[in-house]
């Protein structure tokens, strides 16, 4: 079948809860690659074409999830037998061979580490062009091609590209869409495909991956994040904010600011130069808003900002400003919250 | 044994404004700085200098004002600095960046390992570290939060999602690193004077042998097709009134409302 | 105003409420205070409801205060005074209402090239008030002031054009005592022109007293009068947790930070050579510079986290005043430690450690006065109050003038 093919490179991620991931740790597909799947059938439909997800080096148990949420064809690449796991330099070599093989017009991945590393070193080896965190893609009606929009200088300008080569790749942000939908009527193909040993040595070696435990909530995944700065005068003060959101079950973030003085760890950075989140509900508090902070939460669906400072660029792109002192508010907030849960029972 | 740094010149960020009226960006001032996690990259670089007595060479590519964040590299303890300028570079994207730079390297090296920040600040794409070391054949390890350096190889800590994985590859590599692997000292001062008068040699695309069809706008696959500044600001609800206590209950009841608590 | 406290009754505060408007009136449970918030107006209408006020607190015998920290009285609230009146740029004088936060004065002041000149009390950040008078209360840039006096007269005392020396005393007393002697509604203030271009250099010494003789030795010369000199004990540090900004300064008894301005980068880039080498000759170990906003960023987490280990929760207190090069030693001599001084524009703030607590205190006030001699010594005011002062009372940065 000579259809045109959109591939999606699936997301996995360690679901072992244990700290050190072996080769029994069992893989999963992170949520991400539903987010991909969506965009990947928006696409196809627009160019006639199928949807192929490939698991780069990784086999799970199940596949149905990934074709009721509309792979046409998952395709898995053998990994390292024995391996700890594949490194992003043997995805990498996975990824391109596929690619000299099925030739698809367009293939997509998630904007995460392990996406941003392999992409580039496909791209590179490949000679086609690589668009990075893209928060939207489509089809130019007029030629097929593939825009992509992604932010540039923290959001300041957004900027539709277009790429001569092909594939064309892109990577996208993670949490930019919804996943797609679980149709169990759809139908699709599982090809496993046996790759030598010679293509899947590289010279780096991953040894093991350890948890971070200190993030119980993941900043990038969490519904809520309640994220503190300098406003909050010190320490003691951006403790309350990790009260606060422990009543939510949020996730915490830091101005960079906050994280410079150390009250909170670099993990924890939501900006340019920490992380992109886009939670349902962003409370800043005690933050002026930046620029560099707003690139990395302007995308957030609700957004409520505390502040004794009325003139605080935070305001602008907060959905409700609550004028006041910080470290009055916040106590008596956990306590509004800590009731209503109560009543809830 | 050679260290070779990829340093970038990127506007300052901090004196970004919000325009009230019309929720986009304008840059106020314009001085230009070392890329952060550039600076990272040279201070990870002159503490291996240290260590093994490597020669650290800087290579940037950019207008010729980009010689000022090579400077500050040399004040900060690099060896050599070289700056690829010229029209043929104008315009290029990523992967194009990446042929010009990995050329420099093959020639002012051989290097035994190639350091980069983990992204720029200003194009924000990550992408053109691991595209120089996939173009040179190296192994790439990227978000690199601590790295020791034992012989020939090297033991590295990389950032993922949900905690980090520890790493081991052989030299030759390239490296990309993340902010809080070190924190910059601030140069001395006679080093900062010793490189204002430093002459920096200047590489154009002749002095690499790279086809011009390869370099700038012209051998660059991707082009920006439209630019727009997206509408952030928000039609803000106040709650001013006795120190903001009303804005307290409106927002438990936003949260019972969706269902978040 | 705590005078004798005179009883809130209805009939005050309806009176009030007639003055202002019931909008601007809010009585506290029981009458125990009435919050009234005169709006600032024009310039004039607004003083007048001001006296108003203060003459109706004075014919029901109740106090006023702006503090809000007088049960039983009336709290006044000016927190709408916050704006810049006008910026009279050939007098190079601010007429500035007393609530303006100081960080917005400042980023207006930056659009017109403008500055209000560096001073050791200007504190940048917003803090709860905002209030400029805080910052302002000594300095010698205040050139005058406009207030009610509790009698409801207003007074002004000064003004673009400067003032003799007993207008600007009394002006200073206003300012300083934060209220009792009257109601500030304007503050005049000496602008000065922003330097474009600075860069800092860092300089460490081996023992803090070398850092220190080298601030007054530099703060001396002509050609670096425009700079503005800290010098940190670092010794302090020595047990304090690591902070990463200070790994590569580790191993220095006493740091000096330079702020070098100038009109071009030329001029500034001459000064800190010239004075890194000043800086060598003084016994420093080595000379750091930090002219980019990356390591300029650097120095000021180096200050942000010597200050917060320094005042270790409660911030030092501050003394301002004139520049005396043997204060530092007779602070020493008065059981008080010396962690940060700073010389700028002539004058000289010290932060003192372990100030307020014993008796400490008033044997150092006393020595200043001994010292600097009866007429140059810090302003009477602060000898007479500092000998009345009780231990728990806080020094802040007031030169001459303390509050309780």
């Amino acid at each position: 079948m000579s259809q045109a093919r959109v591939l999606v490179v699936a997301e996995d991620r360690v679901s072992t809860r244990g700290r050190v991931y072996t080769t029994e740790g069992v893989r999963r597909v992170n949520r991400v690659t539903y987010e991909l799947l969506n965009r990947g059938r928006d696409l196809a439909g627009k160019l006639g074409a199928g949807v192929d997800v490939v698991l780069l080096g990784v086999a799970l148990d199940d596949y149905t999830e990934l074709i009721q949420r509309g792979a046409d064809r998952v395709l898995v690449l053998s990994g390292p037998a024995g391996a700890v796991g594949p490194t992003p330099g043997q995805r990498a070599r996975l990824l391109e061979q596929l690619i000299r093989e099925e030739e698809p017009v367009v293939v997509i991945a998630a904007a995460t580490t392990t996406g941003r590393t392999v992409m580039p070193l496909v791209a590179a080896r490949l000679k086609t062009g690589l668009t990075a965190d893209c928060t939207s893609l489509d089809i130019d009606p007029g030629d097929q091609a593939l825009l992509q929009t992604r932010p540039a200088i923290g959001g300041n300008i957004m900027a539709t590209i277009k790429t001569r080569t092909r594939p064309q790749m892109a990577t996208v942000r993670p949490r930019s869409a919804p996943p797609a939908e679980r149709d169990p009527a759809r139908q699709g193909q599982v090809v496993e495909r046996q790759y030598g040993e010679d293509l899947l040595v590289t010279p780096e070696r991953l040894v093991e991956f350890i948890r971070d435990v200190t993030q119980e909530v993941d900043l990038e995944e969490a519904d809520i994040v309640v994220a503190g700065g300098k406003g909050l005068g010190d320490r003691s003060g951006f403790v309350l904010v990790e009260k606060l959101a422990g009543v939510l079950g949020a996730a915490v973030g830091a101005s960079r600011d906050a994280v410079e003085l150390g009250w909170a760890g670099y993990p924890h950075q939501v900006g340019l130069s920490g992380k992109t989140v886009a939670p349902r509900l962003y409370l800043a508090v005690g933050i002026s808003g930046k620029i560099q902070h707003l690139a990395g939460m302007q995308t957030a669906r609700t957004i409520v900002a505390i502040n004794n400072d009325p003139g605080a660029q935070i305001f602008q792109v907060a959905d409700m400003g609550i004028v006041g002192d910080a470290l009055e508010l916040v106590p008596a907030l956990i306590e509004k919250i800590a009731a209503l849960k109560a009543a809830k029972g | 044994m050679r260290i070779i740094v990829l340093v970038k010149q990127v506007p300052a960020t901090d004196n970004v404004k919000m325009d009230e009226k019309t929720g986009t960006m304008i840059r106020a001032g314009g001085d230009n700085v070392v890329n952060p996690t550039d600076e990272n990259a040279v201070t990870e670089a002159v503490r291996l200098k240290k260590e093994t007595g490597a020669e650290v060479v800087a290579v940037s590519m950019g207008p010729e004002a980009a010689q000022q964040a090579l400077r500050e590299a040399y004040a900060m303890g690099v060896d050599r600095c070289l700056l690829l300028s010229g029209r043929a570079f104008a315009g290029s994207d990523t992967i194009a960046t990446a042929r010009a730079l990995a050329a420099a390297v093959q020639k002012a090296g051989p290097a035994d390992l190639v350091l980069a920040g983990e992204r720029a600040t200003d194009g924000e794409t990550g992408q053109t570290g691991p595209m120089v070391g996939a173009l040179l054949g190296l192994p790439v390890v990227t978000y690199v939060q601590k790295l020791v350096l034992t012989g020939d190889s090297l033991e590295l800590e990389r950032i993922v999602e949900g905690g980090f994985e520890r790493v081991v590859c052989p030299l030759p590599a390239l490296v990309t690193v993340v902010k809080g692997i070190n924190q910059p000292p601030i140069p001395p001062l006679h080093l900062k004077l010793r490189a204002k008068k430093l002459t920096i040699p200047v590489w154009g695309a002749d002095d690499l042998d790279l086809p011009a069809a390869e370099l700038g706008l012209g051998g660059s696959p991707t082009r920006v097709a439209r630019i727009f500044s997206p509408k952030l600001s928000r039609a803000t609800v106040w709650y001013r009134e006795n120190g903001g206590r009303e804005g307290l209950s409106a927002l438990a009841d936003w949260l019972t409302g969706e269902g978040l608590l | 105003m705590s005078s004798v406290a005179g009883v809130i009754d209805a009939a005050l505060a309806e009176e009030l409420r007639r003055l202002l408007g019931t909008a601007n009136v809010t009585a506290g449970q029981g009458l125990q205070t009435i919050q009234v918030r005169p709006a600032p107006a024009a310039a004039g209408t607004g003083a007048a409801a001001i006296a108003g006020i203060l003459k109706l607190a004075g014919h029901h015998g109740v106090g006023v205060s702006t503090a809000g920290d007088l049960p039983g009285g009336i709290e006044l609230r000016l927190d709408q005074w916050n704006q810049v009146v006008a910026v009279d740029r050939e007098n190079l004088c601010l007429t500035v209402q007393p609530r303006a936060v100081t960080r917005r004065v400042l980023d207006r002041l930056a659009e017109e090239g403008l500055c209000l000149p560096p001073d050791p009390c200007l504190k940048p950040g917003i803090w709860a008030g905002g209030e400029v008078i805080a910052g302002y209360a000594a300095t010698r840039r205040v050139l005058g002031v406009e207030a009610i006096l509790p009698d409801g007269c207003p007074v002004r005392l000064g003004g673009p054009l400067g003032a003799d020396q007993l207008e600007l005393g009394l002006a200073r007393l206003i300012l300083g005592t934060g209220g009792p002697l009257g109601v500030v509604t304007a503050l005049y203030l000496q602008l000065g022109y922003l330097a474009p271009v600075s860069a800092i250099l860092l300089a460490g010494f081996a023992q803090v007293e070398e850092a220190r003789s080298a601030l007054f030795a530099l703060g001396g010369r002509p050609e670096m009068a425009g700079a503005c000199f800290e010098c940190l004990d670092f010794s302090l540090l020595v047990d304090g947790p690591t902070c990463d900004h200070l790994l590569s300064y580790a191993g220095y008894g006493g740091m000096l930070i330079l702020e070098l301005t100038g009109p071009n980068l030329e001029v500034v880039e001459e000064a800190y050579a010239r004075a890194g080498s000043l800086c060598r000759e003084a016994g420093a170990l080595e000379v750091l510079a930090a002219d980019n906003p990356a390591a300029r960023q650097r120095v000021k987490k180096v200050r942000e986290y010597f200050m917060a280990f320094v005042g270790s929760g409660n911030p030092p207190a501050y003394l301002t005043g004139p520049v005396r090069r043997e204060w530092p030693d007779l602070a020493r001599a008065g059981g008080l430690t010396v962690p940060y001084c700073r010389l700028e524009g002539g004058t000289l703030c010290l932060a003192l450690a372990g100030s307020a607590q014993g008796s400490a205190l008033p044997r150092f006030l006393a020595g200043l006065d001994r010292a600097a001699g009866r007429d140059e010594a810090v302003p009477g005011v602060l000898a007479r109050i500092g000998q009345a002062l009780d231990p728990g009372a806080v020094l802040t940065a007031a030169s001459g003038i303390l509050k309780g």
